[in-house]
């Protein structure tokens, strides 16, 4: 018996519905990530008054999380669908509610409650107020709230909405193994997926380079510094992500002592601060011109 | 006329709403004060989607006042020709009042102009719209968020408002959103307007009881529903839920209808420690575990959901497959555990920090254990030092598994366990219950091993703690030491161990590293100090006579606890009482003499009551000398008594005597006889005088 919507259709359901609420579909950013927030939509988006509306899937690399395609539930890369509105419009619960209907989850034939969860990045000095969201026991949404931003308090507020793709899917098609997921009729997750999980594993556990990678480190952040003092704020922050990246593989690799990995985040928070220093500066800049 | 208002929020966190409706209920009461309005009473319930507040039998107006304005000096009230100053008129004028109603007050500060204001209540229908809007914005959260552009921080966002008044709708507007009449259905039930008719709590429970899908909105009703449907999934089974009361606490407050899901758990699962299934069910995802009569774990759980559904048996797949997950995770955890043991575990605890400048978990269990061997010498247990040993040495252990990292609260249980499995089950018990008591009631540890290992701990944690300053002051305690002084005071008094609190004090602060700074070891007593006598009031003691005990801190605890209770026995005779009196005023003599020799010459006695005096002090003497030198409640209570022989013979002694006699010689040799009296006194063990 075939249950559920297969994984690419799950998508496209997604893409349908918030797409019907206003939201611009983008395409996936082609830079590694740990999670859809650090996607520079996201970033940028939340923090100026224009109201943005987003909707996008977001590949994530979680170096440490990888189990070289052996484990059922943990993956080093994997799918979250991600969606912003700003400002967050009132009936937005009711909006998500509905969006669960279009995958083929009908909340009325199922639990879903809403567990206190505040959300924070310390990486991106971010925080939010929301919920994880239970369908039937289990996690399947991040709900939040934004707040902070690279430090900013923000206003308008938007609202982040966070879907675990995998774990929906693996509970509408009934699998116990993501890599039994039906990607479509006759392909599965570990045809499309299973020979990365393996080869990346051994890359991150294994195979990288720690001196190769501190190297990275450093000359991203130079050049993340260089580019935000001439105002180049999106390749900025193109190395800000970069450099996140580099430090969650030495961390996967064992390369991190405590107090490193301080110092590490507190890098990184500085230099996603000064990106978004030099973007709101160059719309104020821009709205003064305008003014002129 | 009754009115009512309902705040219809996004889901707030269960934490959140005990303090959120003691607030509603309490700011409405002051706001109804302030605007003079009386009422009958108010009630505050709700759920964590809806707070509402009832005010019952409100007036229709507000009470008129009168009230006397100040204004400027009487000199100001009319001019050289009679007329009223622009002042004095002006300050008529603004208090609504004609310049021939002024009066003219004498105050201290000389005549003032005065205004008799007379303030006209005011309709209550035209007070609300301001009461309801400080109401729901007056309320404070523990943590709050912005959702709109108004900026209004509240601990979720407000989607709706309804402000009745009778069967009229009280317009006012907050964050956005205007007051109606509508509330809504369970949050994935839409968002249909359910219209509330009149401010009636009754009737707009049973108005919301009545949906087709149920809101319980009395919390009383949710959590009497709450019990039933847990226990009869339960009983259906032929077992019982157990009913942990945080848990039912919790779910009651993120729940609008809660309705019990259960379903069955592999069995292989039971191989795990109980406490470990009950955290993971319990705290990950808060459902009730299920008990035989034995008070087994049986392998089922009761989920509780909010709302019914068509669709009840996918709902229980769904559960249960979370379920399964988590206490497979647990497995592995448990399983990587067994497999490192505690001796690894030990050895990583050197890289696990006691506190700032005090070295690693590992140094703190090397002193823990010496500790414990010390008590075992000084308590005659010398036979157990082996398994004290062992447990103290390793209970800091499963600090470094992974079990405990994922579930801190199972700390020393876990311990315990890997103890067990490791063959070491008599140190096993003093492991798995070194964290006792776990609340200031709650059980000490079960044996004897256990109380000195779980003693020793604590001594060392709070010597610590104050030798680097970090002393809890008012509300900031973070190190719960006020709780483990607590505990440590327990076990020392109800274990009845013969050790003073200043032994094991300055024992575990000899056990620190030479050159340790010390930047508050002194506070230490007094703090100990105050828990001694929370502890004897617990335990049912009158402490005021602790005063009269100087030496608790020298002294074994039961010995002072004896003191105490013998001393409050003792206050009560009458004879006593006024020996006490009298005990003070020698105290007091002896204080101001500048010197008292030593011996009693009774050739210089003048007076028959020195006499008499002198011979009862030799008659207690030779009684006191003659008593057990027993430790215990009679034993103190034996000598006390004793010492009420001196109350006739002081009262003559202090009618008949002046101390301070002209003659030097007959001077010196009273103080030596008081002096007598005083070390009679002393004797008993307490100091009366201090009472």
């Amino acid at each position: 018996m075939k249950y559920g919507m297969n994984f690419q259709d799950m998508i496209s359901a997604l893409n349908t519905y918030w797409t019907k609420q206003g939201c611009i579909l983008v395409q996936p950013y082609d830079v590694e990530k740990g999670a859809g927030t650090y996607n520079p939509e996201t970033f940028f988006g939340s923090l100026t008054k224009k109201p943005v509306s987003r909707a996008y899937v977001e590949p994530c690399r979680r170096p440490a999380d990888g189990r070289y395609g052996e484990n059922p539930n943990r993956l080093g890369k994997y799918y979250q669908y991600q969606v912003i509105m700003k400002p967050a419009p009132a009936n937005i619960q009711d909006i998500y509610l509905n969006s669960l209907k279009a995958i083929g989850l009908d909340p009325k034939q199922h639990d879903v409650r809403w567990i206190e969860d505040d959300w924070q990045s310390p990486t991106l000095g971010a925080s939010g107020v929301g919920w994880e969201i239970w369908l039937d026991g289990m996690e399947i949404t991040q709900f939040t709230y934004f707040q902070n931003m690279a430090g900013y308090a923000l206003n308008p507020i938007t609202a982040e909405i966070t879907y675990g793709l995998e774990r929906i899917a693996m509970y509408c098609q009934k699998v116990d193994n993501v890599f039994d997921l039906r990607w479509n009729d006759t392909v599965t997750y570990r045809d499309v997926h299973h020979e990365n999980e393996r080869q990346f594993s051994h890359y991150y556990f294994e195979e990288s380079n720690v001196e190769h990678l501190r190297r990275y480190i450093q000359e991203c952040e130079e050049e993340c510094l260089a580019l935000c003092k001439k105002g180049l704020y999106l390749p900025a922050y193109d190395n800000t992500m970069k450099l996140s990246h580099y430090f969650n593989m030495l961390e996967a690799r064992g390369a991190i002592s405590v107090s490193d990995r301080t110092n590490n985040i507190t890098k990184i928070r500085n230099l996603a601060k000064a990106c978004a220093k030099a973007y709101v500066e160059s719309v104020e800049g821009k709205k003064e011109e305008a003014a002129k | 006329m009754n009115a009512l208002l309902e705040i219809g929020v996004e889901h707030l966190p269960a934490r959140f709403m005990k303090p959120a409706l003691a607030q509603l209920e309490k700011l409405a009461a002051e706001l109804l004060a302030e605007k003079r309005v009386s009422y009958e009473g108010i009630q505050a319930f709700g759920t964590y989607r809806r707070l509402v507040v009832e005010i019952k039998g409100l007036a229709d107006k507000s009470a008129d006042v009168q009230k006397e304005v100040k204004g400027p000096p009487a000199k100001l009230l009319k001019d050289a020709n009679g007329n009223f100053t622009p002042q004095s008129a002006g300050f008529a004028q603004k208090n609504g009042i004609a310049p021939e109603k002024l009066t003219v007050v004498q105050t201290d500060k000389g005549p003032f102009i005065y205004a008799n204001v007379k303030i006209k209540g005011e309709k209550t229908v035209k007070l609300l719209p301001e009461i309801f809007t400080r109401l729901v914005t007056g309320l404070e959260f523990a943590k709050n968020m912005v959702w709109e552009e108004s900026g209004l921080r509240y601990g979720r966002p407000i989607r709706s408002l309804i402000g009745l008044y009778g069967n009229k709708i009280i317009k006012f507007t907050v964050a956005g959103v205007t007051s109606n009449r509508n509330t809504y259905p369970l949050s994935s039930f839409g968002r249909k307007p359910i219209k509330v008719s009149t401010a009636d709590a009754v009737a707009y429970a049973e108005l919301l009881r009545n949906q087709p899908q149920p809101v319980l909105v009395v919390p009383q009703e949710r959590k009497e529903a709450l019990i039933k449907t847990v226990s009869n999934e339960a009983k259906a089974r032929g077992y019982q839920a157990d009913l942990d009361e945080n848990l039912v606490e919790e779910t009651v407050w993120f729940t609008e209808h809660p309705v019990a899901v259960s379903g069955d758990f592999e069995i292989k699962f039971l191989t795990l420690p109980k406490e470990l299934i009950t955290t993971v069910l319990k705290k990950q995802i808060k459902m009730f575990p299920v008990l035989n009569k034995k008070g087994e774990l049986e392998p089922y759980f009761i989920a509780v959901r909010d709302g019914i559904s068509v669709n009840q048996n996918e709902v229980r797949d769904g559960f249960k497959k979370v379920m399964s997950a988590r206490l497979s995770d647990a497995v592995f955890f448990f399983e990587n555990d067994k497999k490192e043991g505690l001796e690894n575990f030990k050895n990583k605890l050197k890289n696990i920090l006691f506190l700032e400048g005090l070295g690693s978990m590992y140094e703190k269990s090397r002193r823990t254990c010496e500790l414990a061997l010390w008590l075992c010498d000084k308590t005659g247990n010398t036979a157990l030092k082996d398994n004290v040993e062992y447990a103290a040495s390793h209970a800091y252990a499963d600090l470094a598994s992974h079990v405990v990292y994922e579930f801190p609260e199972l700390q020393g249980y876990m311990g315990g366990q890997y103890a067990a499995l490791e063959g070491h089950k008599e140190a096993a018990k003093a492991m798995e219950e070194f964290y006792f008591p776990l609340t200031s009631a709650s059980a000490l540890p079960s044996d004897i091993a256990g109380q000195l290992v779980s003693l020793a701990g604590k001594m060392d944690t709070l010597v610590g703690n104050f030798l680097i300053g970090q002393i809890p002051t008012g509300s900031e305690d973070p190190f719960a030491l006020r709780r483990q002084a607590f505990g440590a005071v327990r076990i020392l008094l109800e274990k009845n161990l013969p050790v003073s609190l200043k032994e094991l004090v300055d024992k575990a602060a000899s056990l620190y590293p030479a050159g340790t700074p010390d930047k508050g070891l002194k506070e230490l007593p007094g703090f100990l100090g105050a828990r001694v006598s929370l502890v004897l009031e617990q335990r049912g003691h009158q402490t005021q006579v602790l005063a009269g005990v100087p030496d608790w801190y020298a002294l074994p605890l039961m010995q002072v606890e004896a003191l105490v209770s013998a001393l409050n026995t003792v206050k009560t005779d009458t004879a006593f009482a006024a020996v006490l009196e009298a005990a003070k005023r020698v105290n007091n003599i002896l204080k101001k003499a500048e010197q008292v020799t030593a011996a009693v010459d009774e050739k210089l006695f003048e007076l028959p009551a020195e006499q008499a005096l002198v011979d009862t002090v030799k008659k207690v003497e030779n009684q006191l000398a003659a008593l057990p030198a027993t430790t215990d409640k009679n034993g103190y209570l034996a000598r006390l008594k004793t010492c009420t022989a001196f109350q006739t013979p002081l009262e003559n002694f202090f009618k008949e005597v002046m101390v301070n006699a002209e003659d030097k010689a007959v001077r010196q040799n009273r103080l030596a006889l008081l002096a007598r009296v005083r070390a009679c006194l002393a004797q008993t063990g307490a100091d009366i005088t201090r009472l």
